[in-house]
């Protein structure tokens, strides 16, 4: 058994279109094909309806790729079953969660702007005054629902709620100053690629950016950031400013884009991943 | 030596009585107590350090679960330990243990939309709950597509058989290896109820000490269905209110003081 291919799954979201039909991105075709070039059998899932006491790990590694909700409490019901999943569910949960990261972040020794969180926005209220501020959705992605503040601007008054009128964290973070460039760096384990991008980037190109040597404090941060959060596959956004620079995000198992290199990268992590996880598990036979 | 309670305000505003009178006790006993309700602060992330030998996470809220993400990265003592808390708060994850050790229990679903439990409705109704919800916030039953359609839950969808004929008013409570039955009926404010106590069988008990091991749980409840085929867990509530516990705020007391000596 342990001779036959390894069996890889990308936990993905659905098509909009087609919901139930996995969306399998340019980078998780090319890091699917790169492992099965490696001798590996790539599957790809949206999960769907389950009797939760039937899941069980029918492959040797998972790949939680998209991090939604479903795909969260899939994850971690395989990592209970004994499964190996990278990220790992408890890891990409918490990195979406913007009030617990930015202060894990924060006490790695990471450089992160002023943050604060509180249950009503009125609360921000006072610290308006010393600068802008930018309001962000607790587990939010992509912009959505994130609003600024100007200086001496009015946060607004009201509590965030769920869809079952339960109530959420608010999260608020001081801009933090830039040059007008952002530093992306995107880290595969221990590899790690920088590129420079206008900010904010509004253009295909500008968001590509260009590929930079970072520096090693750069380097050490986003390991730090890593670390503290339990990823191993992740981006890293730094604002820069002079001497000075701050993380204002980080993402479990980012898109990768300008980071040519990457997917190759991705392939050889996850083909190691899969050969620890099945020595373990001949192991645990013995 | 300082115990720091996380608690939940909710709403309307209310302090369980039971708790307010744990926090007289402790403090009584030498304890510096400190009850914090995290969604009335304005909490600074860059500063947030370990302040207290204990903490106490007694909120089912998300910024409370985010605050205790955050303590016990930093390495802080919690109780329930967070991994527990964590396996409890996700129904998916719990209803998964529940299985994996053969404990009496609905049969369980999750799916990313209700229509995806359209087939299984043949068998019968189904409660469809929100995976992290609490206090009944969003519970409801399911016997027909249409109830299904008219279900719009983000995300994810958990569901278990609905026990159409089953007795629903026991509640199990744990502190640590003490286990107490209290009965009373249940509604979206049942956990703001006294009940009354209740015996319990020796399957319950057993129970209930099996799911405090597999979870990783010293104070808990549980919700029974009482079935003709047997007592079901229906959920497993970390930290409960302990409402209609005799003399629960001495044992609890009792139990922090213990938790205490262990720092």
């Amino acid at each position: 058994m342990t001779h036959a291919k390894p069996r890889i799954l990308f936990l993905l979201s659905g098509e909009p279109a087609n919901p139930d039909r996995p969306q399998v991105s340019a980078l998780t075709a090319e890091v699917a094909a790169g492992l099965e070039r490696r001798g590996a059998s790539v599957d790809f899932l949206t999960p769907g309806a389950v009797e939760i006491a039937r899941l069980h790990p029918a492959h040797d590694l998972y790949v939680l790729k998209d991090k939604t909700p479903f795909n969260l409490s899939v994850a971690q019901v395989l990592a209970l079953a004994g499964a190996r999943v990278v990220n790992t569910a408890r890891a990409s949960a918490v990195a979406r969660d913007k009030v617990a990261a930015t202060a894990l972040i924060s006490a790695a020794g990471v450089p992160v702007p002023p943050s604060w969180t509180a249950g009503t926005a009125e609360r921000f209220a006072p610290l308006a005054k010393d600068g802008a501020l930018w309001l962000k959705p607790q587990r939010g992605s992509r912009g959505f629902g994130v609003r600024r503040i100007g200086r001496d601007g009015n946060p607004g008054a009201g509590r965030a709620l769920d869809a079952f009128g339960l109530p959420l964290p608010l999260f608020a973070q001081h801009e933090a100053p830039s040059d007008g460039t952002d530093l992306k760096l995107y880290v595969v384990g221990e590899r790690v690629w920088a590129l420079r991008r206008p900010y904010p980037a509004s253009t295909l190109k500008e968001k590509l950016g260009r590929v930079v040597t970072p520096a090693p404090e750069f380097v050490a941060a986003a390991l730090a950031c890593g670390r503290a959060l339990g990823l191993e596959l992740y981006g890293v956004d730094f604002l820069v400013s002079g001497d000075s620079y701050s993380v204002v995000d980080v993402n479990a198992f980012p898109g990768y884009k300008g980071a040519a290199a990457a997917p190759e990268a991705l392939a050889d992590y996850l083909f190691n991943c899969v050969r620890g996880a099945r020595t373990e598990a001949a192991e645990a036979l013995r | 030596m300082k115990i720091s309670f996380i608690m939940e305000r909710g709403d309307p505003p209310r302090l369980n009585p039971i708790f307010a009178d744990v926090f007289g006790r402790l403090e009584r006993a030498g304890v510096n107590v400190a009850v914090r309700f995290p969604e009335e602060e304005l909490i600074r992330l860059n500063d947030l350090a370990i302040d207290a030998d204990l903490y106490c996470l007694k909120s089912d809220g998300e910024m409370a679960l985010s605050l205790a993400t955050v303590l016990d990265g930093m390495g802080a003592r919690i109780l329930n330990p967070l991994d527990a808390t964590l396996l409890a708060k996700d129904k998916v994850t719990a209803a998964y243990l529940l299985a994996r050790a053969d404990i009496p229990a609905p049969i369980a679903f999750a799916a990313p939309a209700a229509a995806e439990f359209q087939a299984r409705l043949t068998r019968g109704p189904l409660i469809l709950k929100p995976h992290r919800g609490y206090h009944g916030a969003g519970v409801r039953v399911a016997r027909s597509g249409a109830d299904l359609a008219s279900t719009n839950y983000p995300g994810v969808v958990f569901a278990q058989d609905y026990l159409e004929r089953a007795r629903v008013d026991l509640k199990v409570y744990a502190i640590g290896e003490q286990i107490f039955g209290v009965r009373k009926a249940f509604s979206r404010e049942s956990f703001l109820h006294e009940g009354e106590s209740a015996p319990l069988s020796n399957e319950i008990i057993g129970i209930a000490r099996r799911i405090g091991a597999i979870f990783g749980l010293e104070l808990f409840g549980l919700d029974i269905a009482e079935a003709g085929c047997g007592p079901r867990v229906v959920d497993v509530n970390y930290f409960p209110g302990y409402r209609g516990v005799p003399d629960a705020a001495r044992l609890l007391t009792d139990y922090f003081l213990r938790a205490l000596r262990c720092c």
